[in-house]
């Protein structure tokens, strides 16, 4: 179990790496100069000039990239380039903001995807139903609901603010979008394992044992479905961290996925790539916990596959 | 049964229940073949299919018309007989433009599905057929594909390239190789297990041979049934990267970026919000539909499953 | 042992104590399709009955509706008595509870029948926690116990194992200690060892044959393999496409089986065992039929030998080799002068039908069929239409 972890934590920064060098050779061959956008108004070449070697734009690009690393390993995202402050303090408090709605989200889809999947598969008559609200929410984009959801309730029903910010009142609508589209994944995942299970031999032979049903379902079933519904949780909130992008964006939720798009905008290099890479860690870090709550919930994941 | 008996002549008996299960047989097969849903997807397709080499049939997508396209205080039309779709904030027809939308759609989907599985599919069975470093560094870099953070990726790939089909075909093909790769890398190492690949190393096969000839047919089944899925996933990354403006940009049409463009109209026009959104909405249904058909014909791979939103 | 005074008419006749298993007419259908086909059976205290058939003969089907743990989309009908008890007649959940006491249940694969994210100690343990009221410690204790007895050694630590983590003898172990572990008058084991090694086989029979002694019950052993049967049972009962077409002391069915499908399986297996190395092995050729409704005549007729132009008309009769099976009187009171004659004599078995419990319909068919060249190993036909 503990080879098998070290094993996932190497490939898992081995994988962050691979993002970080990655998202710096794509940002250096973004067309557009940092230091026009930062002085657009600026009119001398030496202006610019002094800007670029405030930022060490001029070197070459091994040295910028051996700079940028060193100060990687030591934790050291680099300085904005609009903003003057450190992209760690920058994209903490929007990681933060992230962090509430994915949070949201994630409880939003489980509990709406998990409702649907035990609804249909104890109930026939509603299964078919349940088919076609998975089939319709699996063929929206996120800000296609987003948007319908701000139509309806926003604008027509005047229940949620259609302002933008991070306040309680304005999470539900995007944490609902989240949940929304991310409810057919578990309801599918949840249905099967409990179809699997229910007609599993072990639950035959709990039948056997005497056990009431209700004691089957929590202490037999129930930890069987668990088991792949905490890997897709895991995926989810890593996902979701590493910036729910078009919600934000709809909804005006001013996390790392704004603060992202804006950077794109203007040029932020080193806030771009700090919120590329600390996406990639949420990716890989929510999947190695998934992981590890998986080992506990389910014995047989914490042997190595042979 | 009957093939096997000691007599050479079938019981009465026999007969009926060996034809009597040939005709079940029958029957299930063409069943299974043509299911409901891989006919409704189908069907769906194809007029979507329609409508887009068709698009130029229904209007100039690109006509603005401030006099006669919008109300006399300047706001979008409505739906009406002369607007079947209405208009939208420049007066243009909502329908043309629709139908300019889904011929984008239709072209990205088909496009980028077979240019983002033919680099999965060769990466997985590279990765899975040489062993040893190029595994290694295949698998690794499948990895990197994996936990890239996938919006944000995109629009900084967008930010090298214009606006336009390239740009959204390349996006998607450098994100979505790696959920294909990964799948025919895991169907290789089942395969391996096989008597035949063995066989044939030890015939003195090549192995660049025994990987195309031998492992890369078994891998088309499984492609072809998470293919439907890819597409949809592209649809959908296609009108979210149009919408963020990092994919297809004004003036020309794309469900999504029509979808932004209607935003901002959401108080007062919400057809220019609901009709793209049903367009994706059918278009996608129709490839997830088809999947599911297709998943329904061979069991076998259920295990394909829609990830990568 | 929970004997249960209500004990209803029976056809077989008066006797002093309830049989472990007494099934009268087992139907089992799945969507209209018998997989079970009207079988009787009676198992009793302290005997080990051998269930002998191909795969897909219906005997898995016949283990399971007996117990009636057959999931609700097959329809079981005909009586069933555990122990005197009849569980149809229970509500339900009375049911439920009350079958944990009357059967064990072992099933062919451990792995798939244990849940693999209980500890295998705690699966043991819910039944004394569910059934006698024991505290969480008790019970585990109580389990720690129960695996000792079925000799695993170290039963502490295997207790905390998760299935995944034994080996296929030990995982057996572990059914077998939760089928026996409330002490039920019959137990079912559904070939329990097939999917095992041969020496661990021989540990499991050993172990079952051990633990059958000190409890004295009722075992209803499932198995295709001969050998098996030959080492354990008392009584065997060979089925095949769902219907029992032979029963009787194990000795009698092994030295003088009459069925031709009987005489088939026992050829197989001596060829096994004493045939020349090089020489090739007896088959029976074909396979079992498929499941078919309203079926005619015998269904092993198409892979018979001997089948004549009747045989597709009527079925067999079923009778036994002597009355010990029905009539409770133990295997070792089975004796040569009491069966019928050999499969060679058509003649003698129909003269020592006698008391047969369900009557042929009438003794000119038998004589009709004798005159056609109807083998007496096939016992009484009967014109099922």
């Amino acid at each position: 179990m503990a080879r098998t972890l070290i094993r996932r934590v190497a490939f898992g920064v081995i994988a962050v790496l691979g993002v970080a060098v990655l998202a710096f050779l794509l940002e250096f061959v973004v067309p557009g100069d940092p230091a026009r956008a930062i002085a657009p108004r600026a009119q001398s070449a030496a202006v610019l000039e002094n800007i670029r070697i405030q930022l060490h734009l001029n070197r070459p690009l091994v040295i910028q990239f051996a700079d940028y690393f060193s100060d990687l390993f030591r934790g050291n995202l680099g300085t904005s380039y609009v903003q003057r402050q450190s992209v760690t303090s920058l994209i903490m408090p929007r990681l933060a903001t992230t962090g509430w709605l994915a949070l949201a989200g994630v409880v939003a889809e489980v509990i709406i995807g998990d409702a649907l999947g035990i609804l249909s598969t104890l109930y026939a008559r509603v299964r078919a139903v349940v088919v076609a609200v998975n089939l319709t929410l699996l063929s929206l984009p996120q800000f296609v609901v987003g948007l319908v959801l701000l139509l309806i309730f926003g604008f027509r029903l005047h229940l949620a603010p259609v302002t933008g910010g991070a306040g309680p009142a304005e999470i539900v609508l995007p944490a609902l979008t989240l949940g929304l589209v991310g409810a057919p994944w578990y309801a599918q995942i949840v249905a099967d394992q409990m179809a699997d299970s229910l007609a599993s031999a072990y639950v035959r032979t709990a039948v056997a044992k005497g056990l009431s049903d209700r004691y089957i379902l929590l202490r037999h079933v129930l930890r069987n479905v668990l088991s792949p519904a905490i890997t897709m949780i895991g995926m989810d909130l890593g996902a979701y961290l590493s910036g729910v992008v078009t919600v934000e964006v709809v909804f005006g939720w001013p996390g790392i996925g704004l603060l992202a798009v804006d950077s794109l905008q203007n040029l932020d290099r080193p806030v771009v790539m700090g919120t590329v890479i600390i996406g990639a860690v949420a990716v890989v870090a929510f999947n190695l916990i998934a992981d590890v709550l998986r080992m506990y919930v389910d014995p047989r994941t914490r042997e190595e596959p042979a | 049964m009957t093939s096997t008996t000691a007599s050479p002549v079938p019981t009465p008996a026999s007969s009926r229940s060996g034809t009597g299960r040939a005709k079940a047989r029958g029957q299930s097969l063409r069943k299974a073949r043509w299911p409901g849903t891989l006919i409704a997807g189908t069907a769906m397709l194809l007029a979507f299919t329609a409508i887009a080499i068709a698009a130029p049939a229904f209007g100039n997508p690109l006509h603005q018309n401030l006099l006669g396209g919008l109300t006399k205080t300047g706001l979008p039309l409505g739906l009406s007989w002369a607007h079947p779709l209405g208009t939208d904030a420049l007066g243009r027809s909502e329908l043309a433009r629709l139908a300019f939308g889904i011929r984008t759609s239709i072209i990205v989907a088909v496009v980028s599905n077979v240019t983002s599985i033919a680099v999965g599919a060769a990466v997985g069975l590279a990765a899975g057929f040489f062993r040893g470093p190029v595994e290694a560094v295949l698998m690794r870099l499948t990895d990197v594909g994996l936990a890239l953070p996938y919006t944000l990726a995109a629009l900084v790939i967008a930010g090298l390239m214009t606006a336009g089909l390239t740009r959204v075909i390349v996006i998607i093909t450098a994100l979505f190789w790696a959920y294909p790769a990964r799948l025919v890398y895991g169907e290789v190492l089942r395969l391996r297990h096989r008597g035949f690949v063995e066989s044939a190393e030890a015939m003195g096969v090549s192995g660049t041979s025994i990987a195309t000839r031998h492992l890369a047919p078994h891998m088309f089944p499984l492609l072809v049934t998470y293919s439907p899925l890819n597409a949809a996933s592209a649809v959908v990354f296609e009108a979210t990267l149009s919408y963020l403006g990092a994919g297809i940009n004004p003036p020309t049409a794309s469900l999504g970026n029509m979808i932004s463009d209607g935003q901002s109209a959401l108080s007062y026009a919400p057809h220019l919000l609901l009709v793209p959104a049903v367009a994706i909405l059918l278009i996608t249904m129709s490839f997830l539909l088809i999947g599911e058909g297709l998943k329904a014909r061979n069991p076998d791979l259920k295990r394909v499953s829609w990830l990568g939103r | 042992m929970s004997a249960s005074p209500a004990i209803t008419a029976s056809p077989f006749g008066p006797r002093s104590q309830a049989a472990a298993l007494e099934a009268d007419s087992l139907r089992v259908c799945y969507a209209g399709l018998p997989a079970v086909d009207g079988v009787s059976l009676r198992v009793e205290p302290g005997q080990v009955a051998a269930l002998i058939g191909e795969t897909s003969s219906g005997k898995s089907s016949l283990a399971l509706g007996v117990a009636r743990l057959l999931p609700s989309s097959a329809v079981v009908t005909g009586r069933v008595e555990i122990a005197g008890t009849d569980l149809a007649e229970l509500p339900a959940r009375e049911a439920r509870r009350r079958r944990a006491s009357l059967v064990g249940y072992i099933a062919q694969d451990a792995m798939a029948a244990l849940n693999p994210v209980i500890p295998v100690g705690r699966q043991v343990a819910e039944l004394f926690r569910v059934h006698r009221g024991m505290r969480r410690a008790d019970a585990d204790a109580q389990a720690v116990g129960e695996l000792a007895r079925v000799r695993i050694d170290r039963p502490q630590r295997v207790a905390r194992a998760y299935p995944h983590q034994l080996s296929g003898g030990m995982r057996q172990r572990v059914m077998i200690a939760m089928a026996m572990a409330l002490s039920p008058p019959l137990l079912i084991a559904d070939e329990p060892t097939t999917a095992l090694d041969v020496s661990t086989q021989a540990e499991i029979l050993g172990l079952v044959g051990q633990l059958q002694a000190e409890t004295g019950s009722g075992i209803l052993w499932i198995t295709h393999d001969m050998g098996v049967v030959a080492e354990l049972a008392d009584v065997v009962a060979v089925m095949y496409a769902g219907r029992i077409v032979e029963q009787g002391a194990a000795r009698d069915v092994f030295d003088h089986p009459m069925h031709p499908y009987t005489q088939g399986l026992l050829r197989t297996r001596r060829d096994l065992r004493t045939g020349r190395p090089g020489a090739p092995l007896y088959q029976i050729e074909g396979s079992p039929p498929a499941l078919s409704a309203g079926r005619r005549g015998c269904a092993f007729a198409p892979r018979c030998a001997r089948r004549t132009e009747l045989c597709d008309e009527r079925a067999p009769e079923l009778r036994t080799h002597d009355q010990n099976l029905q009539a409770g009187n133990g295997p070792s009171g089975a004796s040569p002068a009491q069966h019928p004659a050999a499969a060679s004599s058509p003649a003698g078995s129909a003269s020592a039908a006698g008391p047969a419990p369900d009557a042929p319909p009438s003794g000119s068919t038998g004589a009709d069929l004798l005159a056609t060249g109807w083998l007496a190993a096939c016992h009484h036909p009967e014109v099922l239409s």
